[in-house]
Parts: structure tokens; sequence; C-alpha cells
């Protein structure tokens, strides 16, 4: 079986698939940055992502000092104490008393990181109309949503829309983004971009991936049927592609990649973490990584006992996580990688203030992330969330920071994400005066002083509610074939129509008496499925 | 206009293939040959006759101090009574009923595995939470309901053990409310959320009824391992294990729900001065008004119905599906709650067989990308493939192939450890939109996928001596014809025909080698085999034809 021909034609295919819309940013080579950071560097930096599945219990992490009293009364079984042996760890001193927190005893290594400036502690995020659903909110922060209506229903992942509007793939020979610890591919990469950004090497031999994924597979059928198994065909042809013209990269850095002496825990989490560090070691320019770990979900056995408050589910996952990313962060200063990556924890939701008597907690809103670095700006964000008036079956704490004001940051000051760049990702409403100060000030860069090319679209729809027909004026740059589609709020394509889009202002007329009433996003969307701008339509 | 009237005519071979593969894990030759004549309703009449078990439990095979074939489970009509002592510890004898099971469903010629299967995906309990008999009784509860009353179901089912624990209803009790189970029925395997309209409200139902549900299901509790045989639900509804209520953890209480349920109140009961029995019937009955509850909604209906549609039909759930399919199919369901003429309806109609319009852009043939046990199975049934005999070869039956190469080898890897999926949730393609079934298909799930040929074409892994002639000889007219070889493998196997280049793919340049062999060589080398019984020649030409055929982008969807 003539299996080079695979290899060959999917290198031809992708080449011709391969996007380059004038929309994007223009490579990194041409930007000029805040704090003359060359931008070779910023380009070789990288964001892992440490996600904690299931909803950590914030308050049981981070505890505040001054309010321990109240603490302690509303959980009688799961607090933890705070002298003796096993004590829960006093951060810092040197703060405002309110300020003052005590760490989960479990998390030496954080207290470490702090120590040397290299922890950023962010207190009670989340997002507006919380999700308590793990699934549905899982979604929603890959996503980038919220439990709004407007926001409820995105149909790809933030990170893949950061992905495409900041860079272009024909210029990099890595992933853009890879993902290790869970089989299913993260809807934090989902995108309707035919070319796929993203790698999943859960469970692979990434040395060999390479070798085996050449080895295998069909040539693509030189004709797809225009039909749903001819798009699954089609669908199935780009994973391949995908997996194949990475392939041989991902196992090549792997294998000029090397770990340090360092050891690090024997866990999943920290194989996930040691593979990261070996491949930004050989080379790597893969822009987000994300790891995963599994088990938050501590309704029942958090604790052992009231007694032993300091063993029992909780603790068994956080000495994970903490000696996990302590090793991580060891190995990637042995190795002199250190100023290239910087890592954030984050959670879909935190759990009750409240504990639910069986030694555990149900889902609640809000909890900390944790960034850490080498060039991160040590400290905390925010303050301690305000116990005070927690009623016996609902916590009313308040949120300081919505998760998409950090992810914006870390993406804008870390990576050098422009301001259309945080368009693109559909984060604005969460930048500009929301943006965090997470990363030491002379390390910030800052895309907005790159080559920009947009003009501001602008999307009206007239009259809206709309009952029979309407018209939708939209100012376009360029001149292309486009969309507008409408998505009824489960997500599904109510109505589409094609339309040659000139530069400047386009007006459509749209009848729209035949569908259902109800609220619908319509968006307008480039040729290559790219929505350029949405806006919502009530029809009555 | 999408429609649900019930298909006119007789299938003919391309619908046949398509509803035995959406319906069943077992397709064959025969079978597909039988179908193609029939109507839709003698097609459903068919599938609706539930044939014996190879075995109704798995058999442990020979190993340690096990002399013979003998169950764990149950006491056997056959092999005897239950020995434990078998010599296989927990997580082996979980995948050995894993096993069991795709062997069985591999057999199976009705919708009794399928339907089963997706009452799994719906009410989901991940196995090794409580020993693997319970695992069974609970499989068995599903079986017994898979066809059957939906409704009764959620009542059973919220007593089956296996369920009770995996949802930490043990700790649900009056003094301390567990959510956990409360929240996964509303959330998960009844009612669904809606879009979140306020703080704790998701439309169909509210943070606070979850907390009243919780108390209803306070109190029900499972039997642990030592008492699995000391209660089951009665003869009506299968003699299966089964949990029990603890009166004195019942939260007698007045349980009021919000306005997304109409403010519907399950009165306070006065439980002082009751006897034992009149306490336990209580709370059974306010389980049961519970369930009644939700299941007016007419929500309900339709979020089950939906859940069928992805499982059997489409992914894709546009705002013409949901009014012409879903909402009469929802229409049917809430009748009475009875899963087969649901079912019935759904796969005799037009829509199911791309006849209620003639865009060819939304076939339904074709459109789902197959879970790693559809492609298993499929291999598997379609090959009348030798796998081991399960109690002459139980060793290799049990350890090696299924548990070793079809579970640890291709499945697990390939994301489907079937019956331990990732939560509660169940497994990400069963609901996680937009893509659903696609995602079985990924980068991490290539290799394991692609695995599965080369692991049935190795005897030294497989324990099975497959030959591909062998196959060949029984499903194709004339093989010695490496045209017609092709278009009869292709039309077996695959959902829809191939054009001419990639027929020419298969033809020339695998089973003819490139131009290496030429078309006269081929029918020599199948006269020779007819002739000699070796297998050596046409075996090195159809090995790789094979491989080509399980790893096609074809193969893959169904």
């Amino acid at each position: 079986m003539k299996r080079r021909k695979f290899l060959q034609l999917s290198a031809l295919s992708s080449a011709s698939s391969l996007l380059v819309n004038g929309h994007q940013l223009k490579a990194f080579s041409e930007t000029a940055l805040l704090n003359n950071i060359p931008p070779e560097v910023v380009d070789g930096r990288s964001l892992v992502l440490v996600q904690l599945s299931g909803g950590n219990d914030g308050l049981n992490t981070i505890i505040p000092l001054n309010q321990y009293d109240t603490y302690a009364n509303i959980r009688p079984n799961l607090k933890l104490k705070t002298s003796g042996a096993n004590a829960a760890i006093e951060l810092d001193s040197t703060l405002p008393l309110e300020d003052q927190v005590y760490l989960h005893p479990a998390l030496t290594s954080f207290k470490t990181l702090y120590d040397a400036g290299k922890l950023n502690i962010i207190h009670s995020v989340g997002y507006p109309l919380v999700n308590k659903s793990h699934f549905a909110a899982k979604a929603l922060m890959f996503r980038g949503g919220d439990g709004t209506p407007e926001n409820v229903n995105k149909s790809s992942g933030w990170m893949a829309r950061f992905l495409h509007a900041g860079y272009d793939p024909t210029e990099y020979q890595d992933p853009l983004g890879i993902q290790l610890g869970a089989k299913k591919p993260s809807v934090g990469f989902l995108s309707e971009h035919e070319h796929k950004v993203d790698v999943n090497l859960t469970g692979q031999d990434i040395s060999g991936y390479y070798n085996v994924i050449s080895s295998i597979g069909n040539p693509v059928p030189e004709n797809i049927a225009d039909t749903e198994l001819g798009e699954n065909i089609d669908y199935i042809t780009n994973v391949e592609k995908n997996a194949s013209i990475y392939s041989q990269r991902i196992s090549e850095v792997f294998d000029a990649g090397s770990n340090s002496s360092v050891t690090y825990p024997d866990t999943d989490l920290s194989n996930q973490l040691k593979t990261v560090a070996k491949m930004i070691k050989g080379g790597s320019k893969t822009k987000i990584f994300i790891v995963f770990i599994n088990g938050f979900d501590t309704h029942a056995g958090q604790v052992a006992s009231a007694s032993n408050s300091h063993e029992g589910k909780h603790t068994e996952l956080l000495t994970d996580v903490g000696d996990s990313i302590k090793a991580f962060q060891d190995d990637i200063e042995a190795l002199g990688i250190d100023e290239k990556v910087v890592t954030a924890t984050f959670t879909e939701f935190g759990r009750k203030p409240r504990e639910n008597g069986n030694m555990g907690t149900d889902h609640g809103n809000l909890g900390p992330m944790f960034v850490f670095g080498t060039h991160v700006r040590g400290g905390m964000s925010g303050t301690n969330m305000d116990l005070t008036g927690v009623t016996k079956h609902y916590d009313e704490t308040k949120m300081q920071h919505d998760y998409r004001q950090v992810f914006a940051t870390l993406i804008a000051d870390f990576l050098g994400a422009s301001s259309s760049v945080i368009e693109g990702t559909e984060f604005t409403e969460y930048d500009g005066n929301k943006r965090m100060d997470l990363i030491q000030g002379a390390q910030k860069a800052d895309g907005d002083l790159s080559v920009d090319s947009i003009t501001e679209e602008k999307l009206g729809i007239y009259p809206n509610p709309v009952v029979d027909n309407c018209t939708v004026k939209f100012t376009a740059n360029e001149m292309y074939r486009g969309y507008v589609v409408l998505y009824d709020m489960n997500g599904s394509i109510a109505f589409q129509v094609q339309n040659d889009f000139r530069p400047g202002v386009n007006v459509l007329p749209l009848d729209l008496s035949h569908l259902i009433d109800g609220m619908y996003i319509l968006a307008i969307k480039d040729n290559y499925n790219k929505t350029l701008s949405s806006s919502q339509l009530l029809k009555n | 206009m999408a429609s649900l009237l019930p298909y006119s005519g007789s299938l003919g071979r391309r619908l046949a293939k398509h509803l035995l593969r959406r319906a069943t894990y077992s397709v064959t030759k025969t079978r597909i040959d039988e179908f193609s004549n029939y109507s839709v309703d003698q097609a459903l009449t068919e599938l609706l006759i539930l044939p014996e078990k190879n075995l109704i439990q798995p058999i442990h095979f020979v190993a340690k101090n096990l002399t013979q074939p003998s169950p764990w489970i149950n006491d056997d009509p056959i092999y005897g009574p239950v020995n434990v002592d078998n010599g296989s510890g927990q997580l082996k004898k979980d995948s050995y009923l894993a096993g069991w099971w795709i062997d069985e469903a591999k057999r199976d010629t009705s919708l009794r595995s399928k339907m089963s299967y997706f009452l799994f995906t719906d009410f989901t309990a991940a196995v090794r939470f409580l020993q693997s008999p319970f695992y069974y009784d609970y499989l068995m509860l599903i079986e017994f309901f898979c066809l059957g009353d939906w409704k009764e179901f959620c009542f059973q089912m919220t007593k089956n053990n296996v369920m009770l624990k995996y949802l930490d209803n043990n700790d649900n009790t009056k003094g301390n409310p567990n959510e956990n189970f409360a929240r996964e029925v509303l959330e998960l395997f009844t009612i669904g959320k809606g879009v979140q309209t306020g703080i704790g409200d998701y439309t169909n139902y509210t943070e606070s009824d979850i907390e009243q549900a919780a108390k209803v299901l306070t109190g029900w509790t499972f039997s642990k391992d030592s008492d699995r045989n000391l209660r089951d639900n009665g003869a009506e509804f299968g003699n299966i294990p089964c949990g029990y209520v603890n009166s004195g953890k019942h939260d007698f209480g007045r349980k009021e729900f919000s306005h997304r349920f109409g403010n519907y109140v399950i009165d306070e009961w006065n439980a002082s001065g009751k006897s034992e029995e009149e306490k336990v019937a209580r709370t059974e009955a306010e389980l049961k008004e519970f369930i009644d509850m939700v299941l007016n909604q007419a929500e309900t209906a339709k979020f089950i119905c939906r859940k069928l549609y992805r499982f059997f039909v489409s992914r894709k759930i546009t705002t013409e599906i949901e009014n012409d399919i879903i909402v009469p199919l929802a229409n049917t369901f809430r009748a009475n709650y009875n899963l087969e003429p649901v079912i019935t309806q759904l796969l005799k109609s037009e829509h199911f067989y791309d006849a209620d319009d003639s865009d060819n852009t939304d076939e339904i043939v074709g459109g789902l990308v197959k879970s790693p046990l559809d492609l298993v199975t499929s291999v598997l049934s379609t090959t009348a493939y030798p796998v081991p005999h399960p109690i002459t070869q139980g060793e290799w039956h049990y350890k090696k192939f299924y548990y070793n190469q079809i579970l640890d080898n291709v499945m697990i890897p390939a994301a489907q450890d079937l019956f331990r999926p990732p939560s509660v949730a169940g497994f990400p393609p069963y609901y996680e939109s937009p893509e659903f079934d696609r995602f079985w298909f990924n980068s991490s799930t290539i290799i394991s996928r692609y695995n599965l040929a080369n692991i049935l074409l190795d005897p030294a892994l497989s324990k099975a001596t497959f030959y591909v002639s062998t196959f060949v000889d029984a499903n194709v007219s004339n093989p010695g014809d490496p045209s017609v070889l092709i278009d009869e493998l292709v039309d077996l196997l695959f959902p829809e025909p191939i054009d001419a280049s990639r027929k020419s793919f298969f033809l020339n340049d695998i089973l003819l080698d490139n131009g290496s062999e030429t078309a006269e060589m081929w029918t020599d080398e199948w006269i020779n085999f007819k002739n000699t019984g070796s297998t050596t020649g046409v075996e090195s030409a159809l090995r790789p034809l094979f491989r080509a055929l399980i790893w096609s982008q074809e193969f893959q969807n169904h």
C-alpha cells in the first residue's frame, strides 16, 4: 500500500486549504511591542492551563484569616485547623488583615511559590448567572460564555477564536494548541474553521506518534459528496490531516526536548506537565497547552473526618496539583525556559460555603484562580470573599473577577494579543479597564502597537424586535461572499442566506415571517465561516 | 417539512442496511438480503422479536481454584451455582461483564441491545461503584425496560443499587440532604436544563426544585454487597435486586416546588404512629408523585425524544426537526411513556429514510460517526468473526480477546470504556453540542480505531483464526472477479456507494498492489484457493484490502 500517498496528498491539500484571512493579525515578526520585548521572545511564550475538573472548593483552598469564626461556623466538619500539626498555612502576614489568608495545608508548594513572588492568587472568579451544572458550566468557560441569554450559546471555543485571530497557522510547524489528559477534544478548541490548529495527545506515545500516524490511514477520497456522510468524511479527513501534519513535528520536538533532574510526583497530572516542559524545551511554539485533573466534585468525602479535616479527597487532589505545578516550575527553571511560560489553574465553578452534611460540599459559584510563573506579578488580586449573610442553602458571595478578565489579561499582557485579537476572541467587554495586573510591568507585551488593518464593522438590524421583515445593515471593509446566519437559542441554525458583501454599507432585507417567535442571534460570516459581527434579534 | 409519516414500499438494500446498522449491533449479509424485501412494518416487527441470549450472564473460565466454568453473579441453570473464588479481581470481572455484553450485542438481531445502551446513556451509572453483580442487575433493569414503560423505569432506576451508590444517595438523609442524585435526575435523566433565565432558574426547573427533590429522595438506600439478594423489585419487574427505604432517614415534610412546576406541593405526612409498611409506602408514593410531576411537563418527553433522535438518527436538530419530528414524537411518548411506540414510529418514518425531502445535503444515511462500540460490533458481526468460544475457550474469550484487545487496546483508548463513562453525564459524544458523535474521532482516538483492523488480523493477539477469504467466500457472489469483489464488499460495509476513482484505489492500489498484479492474476489466485484450499496467496492480497476497507473514512460512519 502506498502509504506515502497519504502524506503527500495531505501536504498538498493542507497548503491549499490553509487560510490567510486578510482580517487576521500580521505575523508576529512585524509587530513592535511595548517594553521593546523582541517579537520573537513574545512569540516563544506559552500559556499552560491546568483544568481542575469537577468544581474546586475554593473556601477550603483559601480561607479568609479574619473571618475564620464565620468560616468555622458554616463548616463545622470541614473546617481546617489553624494551629498544631497539619494546620492551614498562613500565607502572608505583611498584608493588611482583611486580605490575609490561610492556604490549605496541602499547598506548601503554593506558599513557596508565593514567597518567591511567582504566584498571583485571584479571588472570587466567576461569571454572571453562574450555572452550577458541571457540564454546562465547563462548556461555558471554554466557549467564553456565561449564563446570560446573549452569551450562553457560543458555538466555538475561546481558545480557538484566539488562536485563529492571533496567529497565521502557516507560519508555525507546531500545532497552536495541545491538549493532554482528557480524551475528548476540549471545547475550548472547538472551531468552525476548516483548518484545525490543535491536537489532542491524551494517552499517546508522543515519541512514536509520528511513526504510527504516518503508517496508518487511507488517502483522502478525491470526491466527497455533498451529504451528511460527505461532511463526516471531510471532518474525519481533516482530523487525519491535522494529526499527520503536526505529528512529525510533535514527535521531533518531544524527542529533541528533555526534562531536568527535578523529581515530579508520580501522578497523571505530573506526567502531563512533564511532557509540556519537555516539548517546550524541544522547541515547541504551541501557544496554549491544556492539562487536566479530575475529581474535584467533592459532594462526599471531601475530608476524612472532622478531626482529620487535613486528610481526604480534597487534600489528595490539592497535593497533586500543588506538587505537580511546583515540580513543573522547578523543571522549567532548571531547563532555562521558565521565562516562556505562565501557568494558570481554573475550575468550572466553586462550591457552596456551607458544607452539606456528608463531609462534602455541593455546587456553588465562585472560586479562586492561581497564576504562576517567573514573569507573573506575585501577590493577590482582589480580597477575601465576604462570608457574612451566608444563608443555609444559597451563597450570596459576590463575584470579584470574571474569568474572561483573567484569560484576556494573560493573552494580552503575556502573549501579546492586540485589541483586535481580543475582539476576535470575543473578550472585548472583559478587557480595557477590566484588564488585571497579573504580569510584571517590564514583561508586559502590548499587541496594540502592531499593524492593524481592521476598520470598525457595524451591524444594525431594523426593526428589532421584528415581526415579519427586517433590514440588516452591515458595514464591511472589503469584498467577500459571506452569509447571514440566524441561530436559535439551542444553537441550531434557523435561517441562512448567502450574500456578496461590498466594502462599505451593505443593506439586506430579510423575510423572517416563517420563524418561530423567540430570541435569535444574527451573525454575519465571511467566506471562511468566521463570525465578523453578531447581534441579538427578537422575533415577535 | 420533515415527516414522521411511515415510509411506504419495501426498503430496498440501501435502506435495509441503514436500518440494521442503526437499530442493531448485528449486521450480516443474510439479514440485509432479508430486510431488503420488507416494508417498514415488517422490518420493525422483526426487530421487536427478542432472541434468546447465548449466555444469560458471563461465565468465568477455568482458573486457579475454579475447576469448571462457573458464574460469579447469579446461580446459572446450565453452569451451576455461583462461585466467586475464580482468581479474578473486581476490575477484571467488570471487564468480563463488558465483554459478555458486547458478545451478546453483536449476536442480537433485535432492537434490544441498542435500546439498552440508549437507556444507559440516559440514566448513566458507571460500573465499579459496587461489585459487578450489582452492575449486572443495573444492566438487567435497563434491559427489562428498554422497550417498555419509561415512567416505571424512572421509579425503578431510582431504587437501583448502583445508581443509589453512584450518586451518593445513602448520604442523602433528612437532616443532611445531599443534592447529587436530585440534581442529576432533573438535569441529565428526565427533563434537562433550559435556558438560564435568572439566578438558579433554568426554565425547566430551579435550584430550589433540586433541594426539594433531594428531600423526596431522602431515605432511599442501597443494599450492601452482603445484602444483594435480600430484596428485589418483584416478579412484575424482573425480580431484580434493588435498594430499599430507610424510613427513619426520610423527610416526610412538605415539599414545595417552584413556579416551573406550577408551584406543585407534595403534602406533609404525619409519620408518628404509623407502621413501617405505611412509612415505606408513603415514601414510595412521594417518589412516584414527584416523577409524575416531572413527566407531566411537556418538556420531559421532548428531552428524551431529542436524546433518542441524536442516538439513532442525527446530531442536527434544527427548528424544523424540532417542530416536525421531536414535538410529534414527544406527543406519542407522552401518551403512556412507553418506549416501543416511540422508537418504532421514529424508525418507520420517512424522515429516517431521507424520504421526506429531495435535499441530498441532509441525508441521514451515513451521517453518524460510529462509536467504538459500533465500529467493533460492525466488523465482528459482518465478518462472522471467529471470536474464541466463551465456554470452551473461556480464558481467550474473556481475557485475551475482549479484555486485552477489544477493551484495552481499542475501545478504551478510543474513549469508550463501555460502562465507565468519564462522568454521570455519560460519554460526551452523546451530549456535547455541537459536535456530538464527531467527538468520537479525533487525534487521540485515531490510532486505536485503526488498531482494530490490525488486531483482528493478528491471531497472536486475537487468539482467533480469521481468514478474510472465508469472509469473502461467504459474502461475495463472484470473488474471482476483482470488480465484483470490490463492489460487493463496499456494498456490504459502506453506507453509500463509492465513485470510480475511489473504487480504483481499493481495486488497483490495494488489491492489485499498485499494478504489480493484474486482474487475471487475482482470478487465478482465487480459483486456486477454491480448488486447493490454500489461503496463502489470497490472504496476501485480501488482508491489505480488508485493512483498507476497515480503515476507510467511509467505514468510520454509518
